[in-house]
């Protein structure tokens, strides 16, 4: 839990090549901080500054401004129960209830044994299976509490592990430059298109 | 060139505006003030706040915009007063205060507060928030000197824009979002920037305070007089503010000259220092085989007269050597050159021991700062702007984003290396080409070049020093000097150094010849009788301790200084000198302007000012200098003949920032001091609140609108230092085996017994580091982060750091006692390096 590994690094200095600005990459690199660590460590801020060429200070005040960013330890699954205006029409406070019952912890709190962060959320574009919440950024829904008791149970189990992976890991950071297509190429192209 | 202008209107008033400004500026102009925030003259805009909103007519009717954001246009119709604007600031203040904790009246800013004031000007009076307001931890020192309150912040981005755009070192940001933004620094990485104690002068409420002067005063209870700060040849402009004859705080003043309001900690925070009465030199003592007494200020003249008057009849004028350092004051240094030169009759004087460069070559085609950033052309030589002049650090890096192109020649990189255009090493190892490289990175752009001629490197001797830069300019003959020297600036002016020249000198006697070196030097051989140290520690010469104790016991120490130093322990004479802050008088800054220098405060103790010292002791030598007051200086510096030739107290009526010298020199004034209580609150504000002023001292903006300086004809034709005496290409004496070229570089924190006075900057200093270029560490097993010792003249204990920048070979940053034992006489040092067995 630190600086990025040697993997993570080699895909962050990929990540950085993207871009112009090195600074562009700050926001990439602060995911996939979260996708090593669970969420975005001091030592990963400071690693990110040192390869972006800005300061930690100013990686922190990026970083603290999304919410899908996490500067304090979360669990491996972090439940977003919604209680916007459709899921609550549809018992959305009930399932909330109901989730701090079953897991033990009010809202904001993380379970003892580490894998559940609960958070109450606004509408996260789900309200046709309303009340819906998401698992990492994964929906699910209609719930009530029998459902949400298993699929809690299922998460624990492993039993998704396909569907939800740990909290930080997306699958959107893992991109490649592409090959850089050489300068003569496109103008001779662009000579044929001409034609 | 004039500005062009363009038409408005604003509130209903037709009228011309400068083209290309911001309305709000515009605005000003017209003399109509819009409240404002964030906006602050000297940074961009950001249109962080919303407080000055106006109608502006559009092609689709008026609507509100931030005037501090957009441009003033030809045509353009605002209007200032109207429903619409009122109610938008009603509503902007009433969002601000609906999250602010109303403290004021236990707020240091309560009296000088943009926001209260504003909030009485054109708030609504009432409040509809009736919530819990936020809390925060409170107060958060974000670093040594500054402390954050984090419930007072209006997020106007002042304070991050400060230090990331200015400073350059963005180590506060906004973190969080929304209701909960607020000013944060990373984890425990300190707001630890040379410049700190900006971002409390600019905050607009009282978010950011300064240690030092946290819960010391009221602004209305503070009196203050227009000053400029001495600790180095920039020559800031301040308010120096009291209260109960105590130092309270120094503000940036906008001299657009000089200092654009900034400040560096180091002045700013210097008034600490003065204030320390435990480490000051309060009453004259003397030294004899019962120990030390304390004196009478007659007895102890009688006695530093006699033993000079001894002194000379028995061994000779030169048996006598006054080394000086470098806070006197313009006015004293001069009354002490005419002392040692007219009444002692000695060449062993020295004034600016730290001048380490031929002073003709600065003088001959002075440039001032202003012509310097504003050259096609600017080439750093052999200066390090931020440790040495700091602020002009600030405003060299604000004209490179602005666009000038600078050469920086160095042997060690500096913190703009990494901006410059164009950076060319030093090295030592192949001297023969780097002047080659310098003119050829300027293109063949030969025309308008300003060179800033320093001697920042202490291993560079003088001869070489003055050699490189004399080949530089015999090979750029049309350009301007600025110089970079730190301190000396007025001694070489009245010619109170060996390195001053004929044709800037005001005195005439005998002249300087033996420099500091050579004096300490002398002195250990026991070839002087009498070393008066004035406001000067011998241990900053390079002398140790244990030399410092066998030089007393044959030299009669005399010291007269602010502060208690290694030098006054030993003196037999201990005089008490009055300190910044506690005189008037002037002083001169890089550019040879005349700057004055403000009293505020009575001497500690029985300090008294350098000059009535010297008019003392040179009667009680049976001679008269001649004069009795300050005026009588200023007179006598005036027609000495001199640069100084034509100086006057009445030009700081004309112009606040004072004249560039020679008087012949002319110059453009764009703008008079601006005193915006919002851009700075705490200059103009407590003028506003009428308390009283030093009379003749006041600090207020001239009724001229910006003229012209041109007085007086160029007194003589300067020396040609650079068609004459300049050697060709130095060629060093190569390495042997084992050996390794040093650069000594100084950092604005070094110990000095000023700064270890300081209760609040002491803290800064930090131990001397090697510098190492990855290479040469690898070759000789150094390090990160491991000691070695140094052998050269002497020898020093030092902690290894491996280069990240381009540094050649080894540096050593950090000028101490210590260090400077490794200087010899050499043009450059060369030193062995040895593992520690530590
Ligand atoms: S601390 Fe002061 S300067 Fe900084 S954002 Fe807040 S109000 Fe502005
Ligand atoms: S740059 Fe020099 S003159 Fe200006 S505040 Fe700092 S020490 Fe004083
Ligand atoms: S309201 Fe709950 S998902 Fe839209
Ligand atoms: S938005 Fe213009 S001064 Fe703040």
């Amino acid at each position: 839990m630190a600086r990025f590994s040697d993997e993570m690094l080699s895909r962050a200095e990929e990540l950085v090549a993207l871009y112009p600005d090195p600074r562009s990459a700050t926001i990439p690199l602060c995911h996939l901080a979260q996708e090593q660590d669970g969420y975005v460590t001091n030592e990963a801020m400071a690693h990110i500054a040192e390869l972006v060429g800005s300061t930690a200070a100013e990686v922190q005040g990026t970083a603290s401004f999304y919410d899908m960013l996490k500067l304090e330890p979360v669990g491996r699954y972090v439940i977003g129960v919604c209680t916007n205006i459709a899921c609550m029409l549809r018992g959305a406070y009930e399932l909330l209830e109901n989730a701090e019952e079953v897991l033990d912890v009010p809202v904001g709190a993380t379970t003892q044994d580490g894998l559940f962060t609960l958070e109450e959320v606004e509408c996260i574009a789900h309200c046709d299976q309303a009340p819906a919440a998401q698992v990492n950024y994964r929906y699910f829904g209609p719930l009530d509490r029998q459902s949400f008791e298993s699929l809690v149970s299922k998460l624990r189990s492993g039993e998704l592990n396909e569907e939800v992976p740990p909290h930080g890991t997306l699958i959107r950071i893992r991109r490649e430059a592409p090959a850089v297509i050489p300068m003569e190429e496109i103008d001779r192209n662009r000579a044929g298109e001409a034609e | 060139m004039p500005d062009e202008l363009v038409a408005v209107t604003f509130d209903g008033h037709s009228l011309q505006a400068r083209k290309g400004v911001k309305l709000i500026d515009a605005l000003d102009d017209a003399g109509i003030n819009v409240p404002r925030f964030c906006y602050h003259p000297r940074m961009s805009a950001v249109g962080m706040c919303r407080m000055c909103l106006v109608e502006v007519k559009g092609p689709r009717g008026v609507s509100l915009q931030p005037s501090c954001y957009i441009d003033v246009a030809d045509g353009m119709e605002v209007f200032t007063e109207s429903d619409a604007v009122k109610k938008a600031q009603h509503g902007v203040l009433e969002f601000l205060l609906a999250n602010h904790p109303l403290d004021c009246p236990v707020c240091d800013k309560g009296g000088e507060c943009p926001l209260q004031d504003q909030a009485f000007a054109h708030g609504s009076g009432e409040t509809r928030f009736v919530e819990e307001k936020r809390h925060y931890a409170k107060p958060i020192p974000i670093s040594r000197l500054i402390k954050l309150d984090r419930e007072r912040c209006i997020q106007c981005d002042r304070c991050t824009r400060f230090a990331d755009e200015v400073a350059g070192e963005p180590l506060i940001d906004f973190a969080g979002r929304g209701g909960t933004l607020r000013i944060s620094t990373f984890s425990n990485v300190d707001f630890d920037s040379y410049f700190s104690g900006n971002v409390a002068q600019i905050c607009p409420v009282g978010a950011l305070t300064t240690t030092p002067y946290r819960f010391k005063a009221r602004p209305w209870d503070l009196i203050q007089s227009a000053s400029t700060c001495t600790q180095c040849d920039m020559g800031c402009q301040v308010s120096l503010q009291s209260s109960q004859n105590e130092l309270t705080r120094m503000l940036g003043i906008d001299s657009d000259a000089i200092n654009h309001s900034w400040l560096c900690d180091r002045g700013r925070f210097s008034t600490s220092e003065v204030n320390n009465v435990e480490h000051r030199v309060t009453r004259p003592r003397l030294k004899d085989q019962d120990g030390t007494v304390d004196v009478s200020w007659t007895k102890a003249l009688r006695a530093a007269a006699s033993t000079i008057k001894r002194a000379i009849d028995e061994r000779g004028a030169s048996a006598v050597a006054v080394l000086s350092g470098t806070s006197l004051t313009l006015e004293d240094t001069y009354a002490w050159a005419k002392l040692a030169s007219d009444v002692v009759r000695t060449n062993a004087v020295d004034g600016a021991a730290d001048v380490r460069i031929d002073g003709s070559l600065l003088l001959e085609n002075p440039a001032s700062i202003n012509e310097a950033l504003a050259a096609r052309r600017l080439v750093l030589f052999n200066v390090d702007p931020k440790n040495e002049l700091p602020v002009l650090h600030l405003r060299l890096r604000a004209a490179i984003r602005a666009g000038l192109r600078v050469v920086e020649v160095n042997a060690v990189p500096t913190d703009l290396t990494a901006i410059v255009d164009r950076w060319i090493p030093i090295d030592p190892g192949n001297l023969g080409t780097t002047i080659d490289s310098v003119v050829a990175a300027l293109d063949g752009d030969l025309d308008d070049v300003v060179v800033m001629a320093g001697c920042r490197d202490r291993a560079l001797g003088a001869s070489l020093n003055t050699a490189l830069l004399g080949e530089l300019l015999s090979r750029v003959p049309r350009a301007k000097v600025l110089s970079g020297i730190a301190h000396g600036t007025n001694a070489l002016a009245v010619g109170f150094a060996p390195s001053a020249p004929r044709g800037i000198r005001s005195i005439s006697g005998v002249e300087p010849s033996m420099n500091a070196d050579s004096i300490v030097a002398a002195a250990l051989r026991g070839e002087i009788a009498v070393l008066v140290a004035l406001d000067s520690d011998l241990m900053g010469l390079g002398l140790t301790e244990d030399e410092l104790v066998s030089l007393s016991e044959r030299t009669t120490v005399i010291a007269l200084s602010s502060f208690e130093s290694a030098t006054t322990r030993h003196a037999t004479i201990v005089l008490p000198m009055s300190a910044f802050g506690e005189q008037q008088g002037s002083t001169l800054n890089i550019e040879w302007r005349h700057l004055r220098l403000g009293r505020q405060v009575e001497p500690v103790g029985q300090a008294r000012s350098a000059w009535m010292v010297a008019t003392e002791l040179a009667s009680m030598l049976g001679d008269e200098l001649g004069f009795m007051t300050l005026a009588d200086i200023t007179r006598e510096l005036a027609q000495s003949g001199g640069i100084l030739s034509g100086l006057g107290l009445h030009y700081f009526s004309e112009r606040l920032d004072g004249p560039l010298f020679p008087l012949s020199r002319k110059e453009e004034i764009r703008m008079q001091r601006v005193l915006d209580p919002m851009a700075t609150p705490g200059v103009a504000s407590i003028e506003r609140q009428g308390a009283n002023f030093a009379a003749g001292n006041v600090v207020e903006p001239s009724e001229s609108p910006g003229f012209a300086v041109g007085m007086g004809e160029t007194p003589k034709s300067l020396p040609s230092a650079k068609s004459s005496a300049v050697a060709r290409v130095i060629e060093l004496e190569p390495l042997s085996e084992g050996e390794h070229w040093l650069s000594l570089v100084p950092r604005l924190y070094d110990s000095s017994p000023e700064l270890l006075a300081n209760p609040f900057l002491k803290l800064a200093i930090r131990e001397p580091v090697l510098v190492v270029a990855p290479a040469v560490a690898e070759e000789l097993g150094l390090e990160d982060g491991g000691h070695c010792r140094l052998v050269g003249a002497g020898s020093a204990e030092v902690t290894v750091r491996h280069a990240k920048d381009q540094t050649l070979f080894l540096a050593l940053h950090g000028v101490t006692p210590a260090t400077q034992q490794l200087l010899g006489d050499q043009s450059w040092v060369k030193v062995r390096v040895e593992k520690s067995n530590g």
